[in-house]
């Protein structure tokens, strides 16, 4: 989709990667947010809106709300983050046209294992990024823009 | 020399065994550690100016969330030894240093790999209730590691490695020195286009040519041009601080809708966050002492840095000393401590230290029963680390470290020592202190703590107003430290005119000023960092010998 300039699945969502590198390799001047839990945390919205710097603008929504916001198109450079990939699967099924997924940070947590250095995945969520492949959408590892883009499925066999 | 190689071996092991943060991070940067190596291999002089050139070349690399882009604890300690070792010019240091540094990412990421097999010990003594056994997971193995990866290559290197580094250096013709020199030259226009590509905003872009121009045309040393440009970012910071007095508003937010509309929200800076009122008489306190050892084992929350959990050995370990005051019996202190085990990765020097706070404060209410939840506490600490971090690496890698480091190598170019002790005690005394802010504000106001300090705009008024003090530093480096000229003559008439004259007398610095602007133009393409500095030693060595390039340093 135009001006999707990155759609990134970063369990940290905002953070020192997307704040000193991302956004200003993309050249991105929006940030959304898509996430039931955060979008309906209040403390946690005030949060990422008070670190993102003043000239980023950021929206933070439900996966329905992601819905009705993308199927408008984008004017401006904007990057999509999201804490894992089930929510791209339902954006996808929803219409919204993503053509690429950027997996850069996926934490070790009890029922995941680890699929490449630092990003660890659970089974399920493998599935549903095996799904996003089936569908025509390439998945790659990249932590930093400096980094060479892995195909992750190399790692999902 | 068995002394050199054993202290230069020590260096270079704490280097990436970060066991005391605040200290351990200056042994990145290798302006503090060639000095060291310097003083260690008995030519300190040497050891500083090979330091200061490598660190040129990496003061815009910026490392996030556990990766490394270059390795420059390598570049450091193993480059500025080398030459020491060779006993080669230091502009020659930095054709040693860039192997070394991308050779030096395979040792960080077996450290990081193989580091992760401390925190799964970690987890089975502390189900047996080894609360000690996590504190000597967290030390004392990666101590190890680090001494394999990193001591043992140095000390072999320091003590054996002089007949070789001399006879290698000899068997080099002098025409491929200047060559490199040339390259030397140039290189420096690299970490500073990235710094450039990093702090430059479209608005801001103007202070850095009134850097340069100001270094190119006054002779004003960097030193000069800092001071300069503190006192603009002063009155700046100062003007914006009444505006947004008058205003009473100070964060701007920029929302975004779902029917795609933004608006633009000024968030109050006055509003306090309310305090709730707790029904529950506190019985047990943390007392300051407590608070004050907590924070100091904060430092060392990279101390077993792995890449599956990255810092949650380190923060299980900085969670016992507070645990331990609020709970007596082993079993209850086990319990809440497993909670830390888990994915954890922030910033850790100056706005990380928050998060640790709001921990304590957290964990002072659960213990006197007011109804927080283990998931409670993992909820806020999993929230805040991004956010806290984002801020926190701007700050510390965007605008602290190059600032400091960037004056502090032009210093030691000049021959002053100053240059790498200033800098070091500066950067010391500023995560200190604002460690140590941040963790008592967190502890004190919990939860609202971070809103409340970010929302009063400082933040965000120190990293734009010291922005323009990076781009000027940034602007006059360009015209000091990129030593490139051109040796091509005119010839008009019967004299031959340097081409460079010419050049000078449209204006001084054109040539530093291009390359610069190249090499930045190319960031902004996203051409990667490795095929630039490829570029730039092709360019070097092919404007060398076609005799269209001289090194002027």
């Amino acid at each position: 989709m135009q001006n999707l300039v990155l759609t990134r699945v970063d369990d940290r969502l905002i953070h020192g990667q997307v704040m000193t590198a991302w956004i200003k390799n993309c050249q991105a001047n929006q940030v959304v947010i898509v996430d039931d839990g955060v979008a309906q945390d209040e403390y946690m919205i005030e949060v990422l809106e008070m670190a993102i710097p003043e000239e980023i603008a950021i929206g933070i929504f439900t996966k329905e709300e992601g819905v009705q916001f993308f199927s408008q198109g984008l004017d401006e450079p904007t990057i999509l983050l999201v804490k894992g990939p089930q929510v791209l699967n339902y954006l996808k099924d929803h219409g919204i046209d993503i053509e690429e997924v950027d997996v850069g940070g996926m934490g070790a947590r009890s029922d995941r294992s680890v699929l490449y250095k630092n990003i660890s995945t659970s089974p399920e969520e493998n599935a549903e990024f095996r799904k996003l492949i089936e569908n025509g959408v390439h998945v790659y590892i990249q932590v930093m823009p400096n980094h060479k883009q892995i195909d992750i499925n190399e790692y999902l066999k | 020399m068995l002394f050199s190689a054993i202290l230069v071996a020590l260096l270079a092991t704490m280097g990436q065994w970060w066991f005391f943060g605040p200290v351990t991070k200056c042994l990145v940067y290798p302006l503090t550690t060639g000095t060291l190596v310097g003083i260690f291999m008995g030519d300190p002089m040497l050891g500083m100016l090979a330091g200061a050139n490598i660190q040129l070349i990496y003061l815009g690399w910026i490392s996030a969330g556990g990766t490394m882009p270059s390795n420059t604890i390598v570049a450091g300690v193993f480059g500025t030894a080398l030459t020491i070792l060779a006993g080669a010019d230091p502009s020659m240091a930095v054709t040693f240093a860039i192997p070394l540094s991308m050779l030096g990412l395979l040792l960080n990421q077996v450290y990081m790999t193989v580091n992760a097999a401390w925190i799964h010990q970690a987890d089975k003594m502390l189900e047996k209730g080894n609360i000690k056994g996590v504190r000597f997971m967290n030390f004392v193995p990666s101590f190890f590691m680090a001494l394999l990866l990193y001591g043992v290559p140095a000390f072999l290197m320091v003590m054996y490695g002089s007949d070789w580094a001399q006879a290698a250096l000899a068997a080099v013709p002098e025409s491929v020195i200047s060559a490199l020199q040339v390259v030397g030259g140039i290189m420096p226009a690299l970490g500073i286009a990235m710094l450039l590509n990093y702090l430059g905003k479209k608005m801001l872009i103007p202070w850095f040519f009134g850097g340069f121009f100001l270094t190119v045309y006054s002779g004003l040393n960097l030193t000069a041009v800092s001071i300069f440009s503190a006192i603009i970012a002063v009155i700046l910071y100062m003007n914006g601080n009444r505006e947004t007095k008058e205003a009473g508003t100070a964060k701007k937010v920029k929302r975004l809708s779902v029917n795609k509309t933004v608006t633009t929200e000024l968030v109050g800076g006055t509003s306090e966050a309310e305090t709730v009122k707790s029904e529950v008489v506190y019985t047990k306190k943390l007392s300051k002492k407590t608070l004050i050892k907590t924070w100091l084992w904060t430092t060392s929350t990279e101390a077993c840095y792995n890449y599956e959990r990255l810092q949650a050995l380190g923060i299980a370990n900085l969670m016992i000393t507070p645990i331990r005051a609020l709970y007596d019996t082993a079993e209850k202190q086990v319990e809440e401590l497993k909670k830390y085990m888990v994915f954890y990765n922030s910033e850790v020097f100056t706005v990380g230290p928050i998060v640790n706070g709001i921990t304590c404060s957290m964990e002072e209410a659960r213990a006197n029963g007011e109804n927080i939840t283990a998931k409670d506490i993992n909820a806020v600490r999993t929230g805040l680390m991004g956010p806290v971090a984002g801020i926190g690496d701007t700050v510390m890698q965007g605008i602290l470290f190059p600032i400091l480091f960037g004056i502090g190598c032009s210093m030691a170019l000049d021959g002053s020592y100053m240059g790498p002790i200033l800098s070091f005690v500066i950067f010391e005394a500023l995560i200190f202190g604002c460690g140590y802010y941040m963790f008592m504000t967190g502890y004190k106001k919990g939860k609202s703590s971070l809103l409340t300090i970010l929302k009063n705009g400082t933040v965000d008024k120190i990293i734009n107003s010291f922005s323009i003090v990076g781009l000027m530093v940034v602007g006059s480096m360009a015209a000091s430290r990129v030593t490139v000229g051109t040796s091509l003559t005119v010839t008009v008439g019967s004299g031959a005119t340097a081409f460079q004259d010419v050049l000078d007398s449209l204006a001084p610095g054109l040539l530093p000023l291009g390359i610069t602007m190249l090499v930045w133009w190319m960031l902004k393409k996203k051409v990667n960092t490795i095929w630039i500095i490829l570029a730039i030693f092709v360019v070097g060595i092919l404007g060398y010998y076609t005799g269209i390039l001289m090194y002027t340093g």
